[in-house]
């Protein structure tokens, strides 16, 4: 990139050329006030707040500069001010940003701004850190010219989260521009004109959207803000503190606005995290459940049959005792941790710990929601293996990107708006696969949607592959790779067009163009999450999109394209971490003798070389009385877990349940020893994201009396049980990985400021397999669909008073030709019944559900879809009927 | 003073275009490479059609040309010259700017308020007349000037407007 020299209030530095004034001032550390330019969005010129002066060299008849008597070019400056935020700098370029001439000019926006502003700074929630309060401070006058009445607008409630008082609006138009260039919402708008201009929705009617409250970060002023947060405190009295969000695994930054012992509000940040001001609706209101009143603060042991508070010291005594116990009776095979994939990695490595090196057990499973087992690497190797992974910015530059079977409006919120904002600035192009017509797939965006057959998502990628295949393999495969190649070449020959579309469901010229497409890019990015390791299965699709990977040229030997988004915040800690039955943390595989000795020899034990059991293996173990004690760290266990009876029985044939939770979950009152934990927000560590990013997360305030952070919990119960540990904090525990952990060496929590940092040292070797898709299940029913969507209410999300109210009650979605089929309207009970049991939810029609279909998001507070019984094969298909019960729910 | 009006909610809640202005709405588009630009045709075709513009037109421009709602509803709000509220059979604009100003564009709206015995932006209980203050017609020849539906009428006083008023039933 070509740079050019400018010069900014008497300081020369060099730019890449195109850079606008105001970022060249930042860059030589000139402060320019702004109001409506905002990074992620094009420059408009609205405000006209950031005007400057500017000048060029002066250029003479033979096209050269003018030199002045000292010998430097003369400047012909501008007769007028220019906006700092929409003019590109030049070679050789002036600019005053002080100067008599631009401060007169600003202070003429800033009386024009005041105009019509309310000044009630003493009644808006945007006092004390609003950046025209701050601006009028510095060019405002303490008088105003004007003398007719200001123009008024009635406040307005957009809906349960943003407020309006038009008022206060200097019609910058962020909010506007951010909905629909970010957001892809396009749900506010500018009514009127000229003074009259009043931002809203439609017909004023309550917002329609994705409630991400967004365009209340990005009001300079408080024109938008918060209800939730409406006078509850002024940011002043507020303790803010930078964490991570907990609710996926993109990990935002947020800013937690804490005063004594209560989270009163969420913000993104503004230069921090791989977000900056963007959070999405959880993560902005995702957040009093900490401050729930019904927190559990005591630990409670079973005693006569009820859960009895104990001291922590009882608590851990029971615990150690009877783990021990029953390791004595049964050897440490009866003994299986399950969960711990929104834990720190700090905690991950302690649990696992715990359950190797204290225990003796390899029975660790984090991924509670799998139905099959899967290799613990198969999801690394199919990001691939270890490479530099993809990163957000690589994803919103991406030309082509295909997003697999998950609606990332539920599961990545984050890099679903980098989707979003990528069509807007370098025309991103869309291929979504997903049975449903998710909010990416509308034709809204630009892109392709593969409304592939529920089932037949293996078929999918199988044919995807095939169709690169015979484009011609990349050259830069690694050895192990092509080696491969053959015997790949011979199972997918049976992949003809017939079969594409007789297996996928869709044309075999629009697999073919997808395929191209990703081959074709030179910038792209392949997205999968849980749909795929929650698959029943799982590993024959993550073996499926490792070929997919290297026959597109997205993984290739230098790099890796390919993007997982796990269930939950730290689930790719949790692989990284060694909570798999058959990896050692930095994936160390358990029967690595070598590794295991050196492992072995820091811990101080001997490890069994034998691959514990997996989440749905342990379960039936547990239930078929072979597995005695099973230790579970994760809320709503029982509400989410793929098989409800199947976890019922397991906890009822268990001699030992001991469960980490915040609340008195279902999971909880089946337990004999329930620990209280600490709130994300009350703890210090680290968590790794989709991008493979491990960031350090800060505890906002101290764990809510009583309970104690899940590190804490494992370290008590392992010095009962005799182990040395004598971790005093999670950085402890940190610079022990970074010692031990090969994924981790050479890392420290301050490598991890401010942004974090991603590894890229191991390696793990890539393969090409396949194996045929599952014979779809026969018989009648329509297709379960299940995932997560944007509102979903979990166990912490239902403590969310604004999450909880936008989840609205547990519903089945169906398409409206499947509706009328049924002869139900919207709000009429519908029963399901599937393998393992009925439940009777009310239906809400949705064109994005295909036909034979019916759609019931996870983890709702009262659907329990999970007793339908867990998905077999190519999935689950499930009876509907009308209920005969009359009753018909309400909204 | 200044909000934008609130749609009335008796209009029907979904509209279609009738048969008789489709072709109109196909050529309408067919003017431009994009179909967006086509907003403020259709916008007029829709008024032409239901006399104002209820929510439900709006959203039947946004469907029409896949658009959002909100930004149909932007651009139908930022022209002074589409009805968001339902007018009367005879909508009376009366020019206050300056050339008809200076011509007493002032005395003849009092004489409108007064003799239909409704305001700015009102209109007669009988539905038969709208009257509305509005900015230059672009006859500044003639003024004072009235704008009545699409007809001009210029070089007015009192006794024309009177007249005026009695053919319009
Ligand atoms: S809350 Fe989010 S989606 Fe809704 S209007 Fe604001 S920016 Fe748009
Ligand atoms: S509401 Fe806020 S962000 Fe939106 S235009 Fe007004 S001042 Fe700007
Ligand atoms: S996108 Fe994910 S990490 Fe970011 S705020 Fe939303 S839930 Fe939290
Ligand atoms: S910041 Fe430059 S015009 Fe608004
Ligand atoms: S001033 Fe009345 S028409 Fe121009």
């Amino acid at each position: 990139m070509s740079m050019v020299k400018v010069t900014i209030d008497g300081r020369t530095i060099e730019v890449p050329a195109g850079t606008l004034i105001t970022d060249a001032a930042k860059m030589a550390e000139v402060h320019v006030p702004i109001f409506c330019s905002h990074s992620k969005l094009p420059p408009l010129g609205a405000c006209r707040i950031c005007v400057v002066e500017v000048g060029t060299p002066k250029m003479g008849p033979d096209r050269k500069p003018v030199l002045g008597p000292d010998g430097s070019p003369e400047i012909a400056w501008m007769p007028k001010v220019q906006t700092g935020c929409t003019t590109p700098v030049t070679d050789g370029m002036h600019v005053k940003t002080a100067s008599a001439t631009a401060t007169q000019a600003r202070k003429g926006v800033m009386e024009f701004l005041l105009v019509n502003h309310p000044l009630d700074c003493p009644v808006c929630d945007e006092g004390g850190e609003c950046q025209l309060q701050d601006l009028a401070f510095a060019f405002g006058q303490d008088f105003s010219r004007m003398e007719q009445a200001k123009r008024t607008f009635d406040s307005e409630d957009l809906g349960p989260i943003v407020k309006k008082e038009a008022n206060r609006c200097i019609v910058c138009m962020r909010c506007v521009r951010y909905c629909d260039q970010v957001m892809g919402e396009d749900a506010l708008t500018a009514h009127q004109r000229g003074a009259h201009t009043e931002i809203s929705s439609f017909n004023r009617q309550p917002l329609d959207c994705e409630q991400c409250g967004n365009c209340i970060e990005v009001c300079p002023v408080g024109a938008l803000t918060a209800l939730p947060y409406r006078f509850k405190a002024r940011p002043w009295d507020l303790r803010q503190h930078i964490t991570l969000c907990p609710h996926c695994s993109n990990g935002c930054s947020v800013r937690l606005g804490v005063r004594g012992m209560e989270v009163l509000r969420a913000r993104g940040t503004e230069n921090r995290g791989v977000n900056q001001e963007f959070l999405c609706v959880r993560g902005r209101f995702g957040h009093d459940f900490v401050n729930s009143a019904d927190r559990l603060s005591a630990p409670l042991v079973k005693q006569g049959g009820s859960l009895q508070p104990v001291t922590w010291d009882e608590a851990s005594a029971q615990a150690a005792s009877r783990l021990r116990d029953i390791a004595a009776a049964h050897g440490p095979g009866a003994i299986a941790f399950l969960g711990g994939e929104q834990l720190f990695t700090e905690e991950q490595y302690l649990m696992q710990k715990l359950a190797r090196a204290v225990l003796g057990t390899n029975h660790v499973d984090g991924r509670t929601r799998t139905v099959a087992r899967v290799p613990g690497d198969a999801v690394l190797r199919a990001t691939g293996g270890g490479r530099p992974p993809l990163t957000f910015t690589d994803l919103v530059n991406a030309q082509e990107v295909l997003v697999l079977f998950d609606d990332l409006q539920g599961e990545s919120p984050y890099a679903q708006a980098l989707a979003i904002r990528g069509q807007h600035q370098t025309g991103l192009h869309l291929t979504v696969a997903h049975p449903r017509r998710v909010k990416l797939a509308r034709p809204k965006f630009k892109g392709d949607w593969l409304g592939v057959q529920p089932g037949a998502e293996l078929a999918l990628v199988h044919a995807l592959t095939k169709a690169a295949l015979d484009l011609g393999a990349p050259s830069d495969l690694p050895g192990e790779i092509s080696w491969g190649l053959e015997a790949l070449t011979k199972s997918l020959a049976s992949w003809t067009s017939e079969r594409m579309t007789r297996e996928t469901g869709l044309s075999a010229d629009a697999i073919v163009a997808a395929a191209k497409r990703l081959r074709g890019a030179e910038r792209k990015a392949v997205l999968f999450g849980r749909a795929v390791t929650e698959h029943p299965q799982a590993a024959a699709l993550l073996q499926a999109i490792e070929n997919l990977g290297w026959l597109t040229g997205a993984l290739t030997s230098s790099a890796s394209r390919v993007m997982y988004a796990g269930t939950h915040s730290n689930s790719q800690g949790a692989l990284d971490n060694g909570l798999t039955p058959d990896f050692l943390p930095g994936y160390v595989p358990v029967t690595d003798a070598a590794g295991r000795e050196a492992f072995g020899k820091s811990w101080g034990c001997t490890l069994d070389g034998e691959a514990g059991m997996s989440a749905p293996e342990i379960l039936e173990a547990t239930a078929a009385g072979r597995i005695k004690a099973l230790w579970i760290v994760g809320d709503q266990w029982l509400r989410t877990a793929p098989d409800a009876a199947l976890a019922a029985r397991a906890l009822a044939a268990a001699e030992l349940v001991i469960v980490n939770d915040l609340f008195m979950t279902e999971t909880a009152r089946a337990a004999h020893v329930v620990f209280p934990v600490a709130s994300f927000a009350e703890k210090d560590g680290t968590s790794v994201n989709c991008e493979r990013r491990a960031q350090k997360a800060t505890r906002a305030l101290s764990p809510k009396r009583g309970s104690r952070a899940d590190w804490e919990v494992f370290q008590f119960v392992a010095q009962v049980l005799g182990a040395d540990w004598r971790y005093r904090t999670t950085e402890d525990v940190f610079r022990e990985m970074a010692r031990l952990v090969p994924v981790w060496h050479g890392m420290s929590w301050a490598s991890l400021l401010p942004n974090g940092a991603t590894w890229s040292a191991t390696r793990v070797a890539g393969s090409l397999g396949y194996a045929e898709p599952d014979a779809k299940p026969a018989g009648e029913g329509m297709w379960l669909l299940s995932g997560g969507t944007l509102f979903a209410v979990d166990g912490v999300g239902e403590r969310c008073s604004s999450l909880a109210r936008l989840a609205k009650h547990a519903r089945v979605f169906v398409s409206p030709a499947e509706a009328s089929r049924l002869g139900a309207a919207a709000g009429d009970m519908l029963e399901l019944e599937g393998p393992a049991g009925v439940v009777v939810l009310p239906v809400e029609i949705d064109d994005s559900v295909p036909p034979s279909a019916v759609f019931v998001p996870y983890a709702y507070a009262g659907a329990g879809v999970n007793r339908l019984g867990a998905p077999k094969g190519a999935g689950l298909r499930v009876k509907a009927r009308k209920a005969a019960a009359a009753a018909k729910a309400g909204a | 003073m200044s909000h934008a009006p609130v749609m009335p909610v008796e209009a029907p809640a979904v509209l279609e275009w009738p048969e008789a202005v489709k072709a109109e709405v196909a050529e309408a588009i067919s003017h431009y490479p994009v179909k967006r630009s086509a907003v403020l045709p259709l916008l007029w075709i829709a008024q032409r059609t239901w006399g104002w513009l209820p929510p439900a037109a709006m959203q039947l421009v946004a469907r029409t040309l896949e658009l959002n709602e909100p930004e149909v509803f932007g651009v139908a709000t930022f022209y002074t010259m589409f009805n968001l509220q339902p007018v009367g059979r005879h909508h009376l604009q009366v020019c206050m700017t300056l050339s008809c100003s200076l011509m007493g564009a002032d005395r003849l709206f009092k004489h409108l308020e007064h003799k239909l015995g409704i305001g700015h932006g009102e209109t007669t209980a009988d539905g038969r007349f709208t009257l509305r203050r509005v900015e230059c017609l672009a006859a500044c020849g003639g003024g004072p000037c009235m704008q009545v539906g699409l007809d001009y009428y210029e070089d007015l006083d009192e006794t024309k407007v009177d007249a005026i008023l009695e053919k319009l039933k």
